[in-house]
């Protein structure tokens, strides 16, 4: 048995058990980086020393008979726009190539807390600003099952650690679908929480009003279980639900136990996901998926949604409009990147020189697509337009889900695009996004499960999105249908 | 052709909150630079902002106290620019929903009461400190400041003079210090004035190209400045010239303003609702909740003092200058039993020692009690209104208890005719050509022996008693 | 989309799409704080027309009535109370910052 193939409720009950040390399996995934990283190239920063250190001091509180989270002493990675305390965290730009945090993101620090063992940080198209991880300033990170296809994106680094088993699970985070498309490219399990579930605090915001922080891992009960813990209301964060108001946990680990069972459950099955350029290979496994959990017992019937193609431009020029702001920041001054040519003529061009050249072309592009959405004789048509079509959205989502407990439908278009086939055309690639972005833009859960593989053999991904806060439903379906199936359960030669 | 000055202000105001306004940083003013600083107000990547709840409530107390309409929902915006000061190149402030708008404030004007409108208040974050390094041909960054909550109190372009100008401000700073929710202290830059200034003919309906000073932080320079950028608009018409709408900055040294480098392209601050913060509902019962806890204002504390202790116009409006004055006095004439003499220990010994400390007269200190004894002893005939006057001195100065101080030091008046008697006896014997100018009828000579007897008797003797008992001696002598 | 819908956006190419007018573009890379050289300019003038191009299909949308979002959920009152909480070390921001001197940001001179 290799200790890279165990799913992290598997790994963590044997580690609970004995059976295995929190050092052994750290040592083990650690040498597994050695061997498949330089082909797959998720990570941009690993710390084996850091590992082993912490792997043998949660060993010593376990034989202590410390009260630890079921993952405890599990290897694990976090995407690099996820702040923490002493390693750097880059978002995969020049501007924060040598960024160290000072702080712990509360979901990061949850999870360490909890016994986690932090292997590294995974890469990310730069500042979570794409869908293939080809942005990044730390290079392109290759699909597991497919060196010349693309991980997808953002948390491409994360999706890829995961499949290439080089970590048990990781935190990505899913701003227009950045958790969900990249684990369906590359045939693990990706949950997009609701917004509010999780703590954004420490997560280098991108569009703050649709950014969350979720797990990608091999099954959707350890999506359960991580989500589990990190989870929850929190003093730093606004926008964070309190309690009572947030998921229930309780339900949520009910949920992951298994012998579950989608019986009775309404599933819709929206038409507009199933438009034109949809793959017929993504068509076809996906319409499977949905047989599979009616023969399971659920009931699944046609629906309709609206404005899903609208959903671009809405989800585009909100989150852009938000990042023209959150990257303001960015100039040179505090901290990261600083120009070295002392030549400037005034404080602008200082700002203009450091930001020119610190960003990326998508990240240029991007704020200037939102600083346009919200300059002087823009605002109403564009950025407040936008505010608009998101409630029309909002409400057509909630009609739907007000009459079925799940929808289910495809993560993407086609499966894992070859690398440098879409950033030529940058409106090509944002189309991409079509059946992820409107969890977002509603808040919504969604939950991204292999559900088989194309012809030359690339995973394929289903989408089920969820009522908000009940990712416990979203969990269990995931867990029935992956006991059912054995998708998830195939890994990539290496 | 005779001119009438538009004048509206927008006053900065830093509230009296323990932390600031998105985080747990400390808001003393001062401290090492960099030093009352975290992720938050420092705009670290992925720190997030939580409102300081205490920074709503004292919003709130503001618009009750100028009768703003309050927002329901209010909420935060973004306002974005580029600027060292400024680490997030942002500002949460409030544009779209401040908390309160259309107000009013009542000023007393030569030629009457005035209603100055207040176009609205908004909450919003200060920005860090800017400090020129002429070594190294830099600026230097300090964000202590950074966070700091702020309330902006816009008028309307009601007031048409610096008199009325600074009418309007001072009577804007009591209420806020009355309010509790600020202190106000100009030196400190905790309210400061953005200045807008016009001009027009008299009788013109029309608003003349209003020009701005920005951040200014005395209301002398204040005054000043408005005087003069009406002189200077005036002259500029008068010689056919047009006036540019602009930001000008006083100097104070040179008394006069002059325009700063204009930006090619005009300000385009990208307002939107910050997505990082959620709406604040205010709701009735909040409102009702502040306001059964609001302090009393100057005006209603004047009229009481005018009804309840007879005093007059003047005295009450010097004992409503400041919180800490009125609430001294209050407690003093309470404790006492006495208003009128606490009235008039705080118009005149206490202002007089603020003046000699060169110091507000909020700022010293004084306890209630502890003047409220003095008092009492004075008209118990303990203590003469002289020894009261040093006693009251010690009190400011070395913190003294007034009874141990009257004890430990023997300053009970001496009230007994047996020690009078035999000190005038003295003091006759040994100015026998006082007894002459006495007889004479220079009355300066009884007052010079007065005086003799008293510095002999160390100041403790009952003046009424010595002045009977020395005029009988004289009369026999 | 036709140009007259939107002359202050930009001009039709060759193939049809909306080209931003390069004065626009450039005003919006000023408030922005970015310097693009002409050839950058210019192939943001192409995609970001044929970007807000193909997002004008809601323009069409019926809206009036329709209150913005700004937040997916209705979460309002999230406040904290009024307590001080310990600060970081100056030393924690003075080893970010690449230039510092007396616990202070060294910066481009601001002052006239
Ligand atoms: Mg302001
Ligand atoms: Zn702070």
């Amino acid at each position: 048995m290799d200790i890279y193939t165990l799913s992290a409720l598997e790994l963590g009950h044997k580690i609970a058990g004995r059976e295995i040390s929190a050092p052994e399996a750290t040592q083990a995934m650690l040498d597994r980086i050695t061997a498949t990283d330089q082909t797959v190239k998720a990570y941009l920063t690993v710390v084996p020393e850091q590992a082993l250190a912490q792997a043998a001091l949660i060993q010593q509180r376990l034989d202590n008979g410390e009260q630890l989270m079921p993952l405890a002493g599990v290897p694990m990675a976090i995407k690099d726009n996820i702040s923490t305390k002493g390693l750097r965290t880059t978002c995969g730009s020049k501007m924060l190539w040598d960024y160290v945090p000072p702080y712990n993101a509360t979901a990061a620090d949850r999870l360490l807390a909890g016994g986690a063992v932090l292997l590294g940080k995974t890469n990310l198209d730069e500042f979570a600003m794409g869908n293939t991880t080809e942005t990044s300033y730390g290079g392109i990170t290759t699909n597991p099952w497919a060196s010349d296809r693309v991980p997808g994106g953002s948390s491409g680094g994360s999706a890829a650690a995961v499949a290439a088993g080089e970590a048990v699970y990781a935190l990505g985070s899913d701003t227009g679908g950045s958790i969900r498309q990249p684990a369906s490219y590359c045939g693990v399990t990706g949950l997009k929480p609701t917004y509010g579930a999780v703590s954004r605090f420490g997560l280098v915001a991108y569009g703050s009003s649709l950014d969350q922080i979720g797990p990608l891992a091999k099954t959707a009960a350890d999506c359960g279980a991580i989500l589990a813990q990190i989870a929850g209301p929190d003093s730093k964060d606004s926008t964070a639900m309190p309690a009572g108001r947030n998921l229930d946990t309780t339900a949520l680990l009910k949920s992951i136990e298994p012998g579950q069972s989608v019986k009775g459950l309404k599933i819709g099955i929206p038409a507009e996901y199933f438009g034109e350029g949809l793959q017929p290979e993504v068509r076809t496994a996906v319409e499977a998926a949905a047989a599979q959990l009616a023969e399971l017992g659920a009931t699944v019937e046609p629906c309709h949604l609206p404005l899903v193609e609208e959903g671009i431009a809405t989800y585009y020029l909100i989150a852009t409009a938000e990042a023209s702001a959150n990257l303001a920041r960015y100039d040179g001054i505090q901290y990261g990147f600083r120009p070295t040519g002392q030549a400037y003529e005034d404080l602008a061009d200082f700002y203009a020189q450091a930001r020119t050249e610190g960003f990326g072309p998508e990240v240029r592009r991007r704020i200037m697509l939102g600083t346009f959405a919200l300059s002087s004789g823009y605002y109403d048509a564009y950025y407040l337009k936008a505010l608009k079509v998101r409630k029309l959205l909002q409400q057509g989502y909630r009609e739907a889900l007000s009459r079925f407990d799940l929808l289910i439908g495809p993560v993407a278009p086609t499966t894992a695009p070859k690398i440098g086939t879409t950033l030529s055309d940058p409106l090509q690639g944002y189309l991409a996004d079509i059946y992820t972005v409107a969890a977002n833009l509603t808040g919504l859960p969604g939950l991204s499960l292999p559900c088989g593989f194309d012809q030359i053999g690339l995973p394929i991904g289903v989408q089920l999105i969820g009522r908000a806060f009940d990712e416990a439903t979203l969990v269990r379906t995931g867990v029935t249908y992956q006991e059912a199936t054995g998708y998830h359960r195939q890994s990539p030669a290496l | 052709m005779s001119y009438e000055t538009v004048i509206g202000l927008e006053v900065h105001v830093e509230l009296s909150t323990a932390s600031k306004i998105f985080c747990s940083c400390e808001t003393t003013f001062g401290g090492e630079p960099n030093t009352h600083c975290c992720p938050v107000c420092t705009g670290l990547p992925g720190a997030l902002p939580v409102l300081n709840e205490q920074v709503v409530d004292y919003a709130i107390r503001t618009c009750l106290a100028t009768h703003c309409a309050i927002t329901p929902l209010t909420r935060f915006d973004r306002k974005n620019y580029f600027y060292p000061d400024l680490p997030k190149a942002y500002q949460i402030s409030q544009l779209h929903k401040p908390i309160g708008r259309n107000g009013h404030l009542e000023i007393e004007t030569a030629e009457g009461l005035k209603k100055i409108g207040i176009h609205e208040i908004h909450m919003e974050e200060d920005a860090g400190k800017l400090i020129h390094d002429p070594w190294e041909d830099c600026t230097l960054v300090d964000y202590n400041r950074c966070g700091v909550p702020l309330l902006e109190i816009v008028s309307e372009p009601d007031l048409r003079s610096a008199e009325e100008a600074l009418i309007y401000l001072e009577k804007l700073r009591s209420i806020l210090q009355f309010l509790g929710v600020s202190d106000c202290r100009m030196e400190q830059g905790s309210l400061r004035a953005d200045v807008n200034v016009s001009v027009r003919p008299v009788g013109s309906q029309t608003f003349g190209t209003r020009t701005e000073m920005k951040n200014m932080n005395s209301f002398k320079a204040i005054g000043r400045a408005i005087v003069a950028e009406a002189k200077r608009q005036i002259d500029l018409i008068e010689d056919g010239k047009t006036i540019k709408q602009e930001t000008r900055r006083w100097d104070e040294n040179k008394d006069s303003s002059f325009a700063m480098r204009s930006k090619e392209d005009a300000m385009d601050y990208r307002y939107f609702p910050d997505p990082d913060l959620v709406a604040i509902n205010i709701t009735p019962d909040w409102i009702e909740r502040v306001r059964s806890g609001l302090a009393e204002l100057p005006e209603s504390r004047r009229a009481r003092y005018i009804a309840d202790w007879q005093l007059s116009e003047y005295e009450a409006g010097v004992l409503t200058t400041h919180p800490a004055i009125a609430n001294l006095f209050e407690e003093t004439a309470t404790l006492s039993g006495r208003p009128k003499d606490a009235a008039s220990w705080m118009l005149g010994e206490f202002m007089q020692a603020a003046k000699e400390q060169e110091c507000e007269p909020q700022d010293l200190h004084m306890p209630a009690q502890s003047l409220a004894t003095l008092i009492a002893r004075v008209a118990e005939g303990v203590v003469n209104r002289n020894t009261a006057k040093k006693i009251f001195t010690q009190i400011l100065e070395n913190k003294v208890d007034p009874d141990a101080y009257i004890e430990q030091n023997g300053l009970r008046m001496v009230s007994n005719p047996d020690a009078l008697k035999d000190k005038i006896a003295e003091i006759i014997a040994a100015n026998p050509q006082s007894i002459v100018d006495y007889k004479a009828g220079k009355t300066k000579a009884m007052g010079f022996l007065v005086g003799q007897v008293m510095r002999a008797m160390q100041g403790k003797a009952d003046p009424q008693l010595l002045n009977e008992l020395l005029k009988d001696a004289l009369d026999r002598a | 989309m036709s140009q007259t819908q939107h002359p202050d956006l930009g001009n039709l190419d060759q193939q049809g799409h909306l080209t931003l007018d390069p004065i626009l573009v450039k005003k919006v890379a000023r408030l922005a704080r970015l310097s693009p050289n002409e050839q950058e300019l210019d192939s943001l003038s192409h995609e970001l027309g044929k970007i807000l191009e193909h997002f004008q299909n809601i323009e069409a949308l019926e809206t009036d009535n329709v209150e913005p979002t700004y937040h997916p959920q209705d979460l309002l009152d999230s406040v904290r109370p009024d307590q001080v909480q310990p600060s970081y070390d100056q030393s924690v921001f003075m080893e970010l910052t690449p230039k510092h001197k007396d616990g202070c940001l060294m910066v481009p001179r601001t002052f006239e």
